[in-house]
């Protein structure tokens, strides 16, 4: 599955860029998140309970590592859930462009869903996808002011 | 494919039920006619830790007509009660046609108005429906009773302006104003699958034969009922004719930003939706 | 007049008051005291190495009796044997890796069985499935039948050099050289993809051990009773006759129920000897999806060769076809396809060459049709496509290159999947063709409806296809008929039944001969405390191989019967007819016995059965044939496409069908029904889709779509009949036959309603989808 959008975000490219390092902040990108650690560098794990539609309170076990870091420019996110309902893999590479004092954040995540979730949620994974990357930003972009 | 254990509740009354869903909190799960939660529970996508069954509130059944034409459905109203009711029928010919296309007759002695609504699935035929009749929703939660113009309800993917302690108990549908006229289309690849695309519609006809006010409303295109406001616009003051709704269908056509699934991609759905309006359009021309 | 259960009439079904009102056994039925459930974890990934399998928190859940991983079994853990192997074709390489009771290192499929739980009941079995802690690494998966041989796919199989699970080569005459100098060419690549047999009833089993007697009793959802239990007893090692399998009633086979020691097959009898009690497990619908073989994923190149008048002078076929994780079906799936390609024509050259590959998909094994829809899709596009390079006609084309009927037995020197040369015993292809083209209405809708609908702006088309189906082939099956003293017959044999009507046509082919009506045999399938030698029921060979047991098994009984009566009424046996369930001197109304009362005469409580006779009104009779019968038929299609939709709306459906003498026409028709319910399924609706990561997305009904009885159109079907000679009742089989072309009639239906410019159609099922991908001439979206 491939996730392609922006967003823009109410404050400045260094802003952004440095927030998205924070993992208080980017536990805010995954919607659901309910902890998420440094396990090291720019690796985090954590866990997070999401809940769309039918789907209610799925656990997964989560991983996010950032990579190809270009202060302030572009980064690319390794996202790794796993639960009992399935299981999610992914890529998602970020760039992040200034717009005077906003920033836009243009991103294009190849995702791999897996077990339960895929077998009966393909009608839903497109939607589910882009209304949850874009409800997450929502929630960093607060997070910043 | 077993649910997960869960506690039972079946209340006799509205406010016992939304005090179980208080108390239940985010693990608690309304069940009306079950036809989309039961199968979600069977394969443990939804675990609820409590199930409030709905199907006791008898007060929140059966359709009951206003003074001036509208109907004020109860939540818990089957489709099947709205598909035979001789009050839909004659007052609000959309509701009538669309009942046949939603699911199969098995589903429909199930399901239930308020279960449909409330579900928010982007797929469903009554949101659109409700949207382009104006319906307004009944809300009552442990503060009491509100009410929520069709326009404010529907937020996003599953999402509502319902508070999960919070129940919808009825919709209210105005009178279609004089001059109106209404229909429905949609393409699915069986009938009674989920829709690949569909649209409702209904357009007010002013004195002068021209279009008054315009509603449309897409639906399995977007993340719930998808209103097709540059296309209801550029109808308004304009009559119907090849011309007005090849741009009316191509505005609705370029302003969606539909999911892909297996059955129909982005681009797919975007071109059925616009054909599908042109179709609708074509049948309320005079 | 025929009698209404004479062999040929369309007798009313014996089994319909059990189905109907719900009085069958379905193995779902089986409840037994003590009984336990069962359930099993499955693996979320394709492909992966299993690290770690941690039953302990689903053992400590109340209500959980036992939990297995593949360690736990022990000795007992073996992979399944080779059903098949493969035909002695001198180019053939062959790899067998068959699927394992539970996986053991490696995963290689989603929804691979990974561990077993035995709870009390259901529900609390599948509590325990959430509790199980799996660690799989996740490997690459083999997602498609083309990425199975990249140089750098995954291996599957680490103890083969690639994913290469079979090359066979089969050649007949010289290709290359004989059509050196061909009119045309005619080459494509073409697709077909993957299906579910979706029964309306899932697979099943009940096994239940009963320690003092030493007897093992299982009930299954088997087309393979006896096979089964001959092979339990061995791993089991138990006595066979200390193990008996019922088939009970069958909500469906479609031909993954002859697929031999399923995980679950294996494990619940072993379990239930291993806890004493008894265990019921029953697939439920999601995994079906996974854990029941599938079928048709296959990638053809093919070119055909004909001369200026549109005459075959040759094709050649080089093909992929996905075998899935493993491949216990050896090669009938790409042999099939590989021989039924040939059709009704007459090919002097053929090269065709496969690759079975292995994929991280759910296994494949024959379904309905079991790779014959592929070798007609591929055949029929390519006459489709030289008809109109060389301006012929459609109906003409097939009409010129039809094997003539004097031609038969015709050996098309390759090998078939039974062994057996590929020789068709009979046929007569024209009469069929020029009936359906009759039925459609071919030259007035040529020359007036279809531009009476152009001029309304309707896009609508026809089709009309040929096609053999090899059926009823070997080894054997048999069948015991016994006269019982309350008159009524018995009949046993060993073959399963899906609702096929056995219960119904096998009778009728005893009740004939016997002078009883069908109504009053009573059939016994499927059950091997019955009849314990067999195979099973595929291959479209019910009525063919043990229908044939049943009547040879009835023709003995009348013997005895006659002898019996002779004595009894002291007449010559030339003189008794057989009538009514009595025996009568003909022309002498009086001098009458019933068959009850010689059955009782034949198994007398006192005196002697003299030494070279036996007792009792009784006879086994088997059954083999020399190798299969080819049936054939014509269907034709007329269906309208609404362009702005890409919706698809079946108009008319024709079905001119040859199965050689028909026992029951009712039967006959509702097995052709059915098959192209099913086509039309393989055509428009059902496509199992896989992501990247061999992840099915479809597993539900709520997204693979079957057709419902509102998508399937009135069939008209009529008969043509060419006995087979290989067979004393000249009956060829048909349960497959409705599937097989429905996908090749629906490509030319489609392109024919499309006109002139139409995009071609290489590919099967065709969805809106695809289709408005191709309207939009976009032909490789």
């Amino acid at each position: 599955m491939i996730i392609q959008s922006e967003y823009l975000f109410d404050a400045d490219r260094p802003t952004v860029y440095a927030g998205l390092q924070n993992p208080e902040i980017l536990a805010r990108a995954l919607p659901g998140t309910q902890t998420l650690e440094i396990v090291e560098g720019t690796r985090y794990a954590g866990e997070m309970v999401v809940s769309v539609g039918p789907v209610t309170a799925a656990r997964f076990e989560v991983s996010v590592e950032l990579t190809d870091l270009v202060e302030p420019e572009s980064f690319t996110m390794l996202v790794g859930g796993k639960g009992k309902a399935g299981f999610v893999d992914g890529r998602a590479d970020v760039r992040l462009e200034d717009r005077g004092a906003q920033c836009l954040m243009v991103y294009k995540a190849d995702l791999g869903v897996g077990g339960r979730v895929a077998s009966v949620g393909q009608r839903l994974l497109d939607s589910v996808g882009k209304a949850m990357s874009q409800r997450g930003l929502k929630a960093v972009d607060r997070m910043l002011q | 494919m077993k649910p997960a254990p869960f506690e039972y509740v079946r209340p006799a009354s509205v406010e016992e039920a939304i005090s179980a869903l208080t108390e239940g909190g985010y693990a608690a799960k309304a069940l009306a006619g079950g036809q989309s939660l039961i199968p979600a529970m069977n394969f443990r996508l939804a675990q609820p830790a409590v199930l409030v069954d709905l199907g006791g509130l008898d007060e929140l059944r059966g359709i009951h007509p206003r003074d001036d034409g509208g109907l004020v459905i109860g939540a818990m109203t089957l489709h099947r009660e709205v598909e035979h009711s001789s009050l839909v029928a004659e007052h609000l010919p959309l509701l009538a046609e669309v009942m046949p296309w939603i699911a199969h007759p098995q589903i429909r002695n199930r399901g239930t108005v308020g279960g449909s609504l409330a579900h928010a699935d982007p797929a469903a035929e009554l949101p659109s429906v409700m949207q382009v009749l104006d319906a307004v929703l009944h809300v009552q939660g442990p503060d009491g009773v509100r009410t929520v113009p069709i326009d404010e309800f529907y937020y996003g993917l599953f999402t509502t302006a319902l508070e999960p302690d919070e129940l919808l108990t009825a919709v209210e549908i105005p009178p279609l104003p004089a001059g109106s006229r209404s229909a429905f289309e949609e393409v699915s690849r069986r009938h009674g699958d989920f829709a690949l695309a569909g649209v409702a519609a209904v357009v007010q006809e002013a004195e002068d034969g021209t279009v008054a006010r315009a509603r449309l409303s897409l639906l399995s295109v977007g993340d719930g009922p998808v209103l097709a406001e540059r296309a209801m616009a550029c109808l308004a003051g304009r009559t119907l004719t090849a011309e007005s709704i090849r741009e009316a269908a191509a505005l609705t056509s370029e302003d969606l930003d539909p999911p892909g699934d297996i059955h129909a991609s982005a681009e797919f759905r975007r071109h059925l939706a616009g054909v599908l309006t042109t179709r609708a359009l074509d049948r309320l021309r005079a | 007049m025929t009698r209404s259960s004479a062999i040929g009439a369309a007798t009313r079904r014996n089994e319909d008051h059990r189905l109907l009102t719900g009085t069958a056994l379905y193995v779902d039925d089986v409840h037994l005291e003590g009984m336990l459930h069962v359930a099993f974890v499955r693996s979320d990934y394709a492909h992966g190495l299993l690290r770690d399998v941690n039953l302990s928190a689903a053992l400590a859940l109340p209500g959980v009796i036992a939990a297995y991983a593949a360690d736990d079994l022990g000795d007992y853990w073996s992979p399944g044997p080779l059903l098949v192997p493969p035909p002695p074709i001198e180019r053939c390489e062959f790899r067998s890796a068959t699927q394992v009771p539970l996986a053991k290192d490696k995963v290689r499929h989603v929804g691979e069985a990974i561990a077993m739980i035995v709870a009390e009941s259901r529900y609390i079995a599948e509590d325990a499935v959430a509790l199980v802690e799996v660690d799989i690494e996740p490997l690459p998966p083999v997602a498609t039948t083309e990425g199975a041989l990249a140089e750098d796919a995954a291996r599957i199989h680490d103890q083969f050099d690639s994913n290469q699970a079979a090359h066979v080569v089969q050649e007949k005459g010289n290709y290359e050289t004989a059509t050196a100098n061909a009119a045309l060419r005619v080459k494509r690549r073409f697709r077909m993809d993957r299906g579910a047999s979706a029964p309306m009833e899932n697979r099943g089993i009940v096994a239940q051990w009963d320690e003092r007697c030493a007897e093992l009793t299982i009930w299954d959802t088997t087309q393979a009773p006896i096979p089964i239990r001959n092979g339990l007893a061995h791993m089991l090692g138990l006595p066979e006759t200390h193990v008996r399998v019922i088939a009970p009633f069958i909500g469906g086979g479609f031909g993954p129920k002859i697929m031999m020691f399923y995980p679950e097959e294996v494990l619940l009898p072993w379990a239930a000897m291993q806890l004493k009690r008894p265990l019921k497990w029953i697939e439920d619908r999601q995994e079906s999806f996974f854990a029941t073989t599938q079928e048709r994923e296959q990638i053809h190149d093919a070119e055909l060769a004909v001369d200026s008048d549109g005459r075959i002078l040759g094709v050649r076929d080089s093909f992929l076809c996905d075998t899935g994780a493993y491949n216990p079906y050896g090669l009938t799936v790409p042999i099939n396809s590989q021989c039924t390609l040939l059709g009704p024509y007459d090919v002097p050259n053929y090269w065709s060459e496969f690759q079975l590959v292995f994929t991280n998909k759910p296994i494949v094994t024959p379904v309905r049709g079991a790779g014959r829809q592929h070798g007609v899709f591929v055949m029929e596009r390519l006459l489709d496509l030289a008809a109109a390079e060389l301006g012929l006609d459609r109906a003409e084309i097939r009409r010129r290159n039809f094997l003539p009927p004097d031609a038969f037995p015709h050996d098309h020197e390759i090998l078939y999947q039974d062994f057996a040369p590929l020789v068709y015993d009979s046929g007569n292809y024209e009469p069929a063709l020029d009936k359906a083209l009759e039925m459609i209405d071919y030259d007035r809708f040529e020359s007036d409806l279809q531009p009476a609908y152009q001029a309304n702006g309707r896009t609508v088309g026809l089709g009309i296809v040929s096609y053999v189906e090899g059926t009823g082939v070997g080894p054997y099956e048999g069948a015991r008929v016994t006269v019982q003293t309350d008159g009524r017959v018995c009949l046993a044999t060993g073959v399963g039944t899906q609702g096929q009507g056995h219960f119904t046509s096998f009778a009728q082919l005893v009740a004939e001969p016997l002078g009883v009506s069908a109504a009053e045999v009573d059939v016994i399938t499927g059950d091997t405390s019955h009849f314990n030698w067999g195979t099973g029921t595929f291959a479209s060979r019910g009525a063919v191989v043990a229908g044939n047991a049943c009547y040879a098994a009835a023709l003995a009984v009348r013997g005895k019967v006659l002898a019996t009566a002779a004595q009894a009424l002291e007449a010559d046996e030339s003189d008794l007819e057989i009538e009514g369930g009595c025996v009568n001197v003909r022309g002498e109304p009086d001098r009458t016995i019933s068959l009850g009362d010689l059955a009782a005469r034949a198994n007398p409580l006192r005196g002697a059965v003299t030494p070279g006779t036996e007792p009792g009104l009784e006879a086994t009779a088997y059954f083999g044939p020399e190798r299969g019968s080819t049936a054939s038929g014509v269907h034709a299609i007329v269906l309208e496409i609404d362009r702005e939709t890409a919706q698809v709306d079946i108009l008319r459906y024709v079905v001119v069908h040859d199965c050689g003498k028909v026992i029951n026409p009712m039967i006959v028709e509702g097995q052709i029904h059915g098959g192209v319910a099913h086509g039309i399924g393989n055509a428009f609706y059902e496509e199992l889709v896989f992501d990247e990561g061999a992840q099915l997305m479809n597993a539900s009904f709520m997204d693979y779509l079957v057709p419902t009885a509102t998508d399937v159109p009135h069939i008209e079907t009529a008969h043509i009949t060419t006995p087979s000679p290989l067979n004393p009742l000249g009956v060829k089989g048909v349960g497959e036959a409705g599937a097989i072309p429905v996908g090749a009639l629906f490509a030319q239906a489609i392109e024919n309603a499309l006109g002139a410019d139409a995009p071609e159609v290489l590919e099967m099922p065709h969805s809106p989808n695809r289709l408005f991908e191709l309207l939009q001439g976009d032909p490789d979206a």
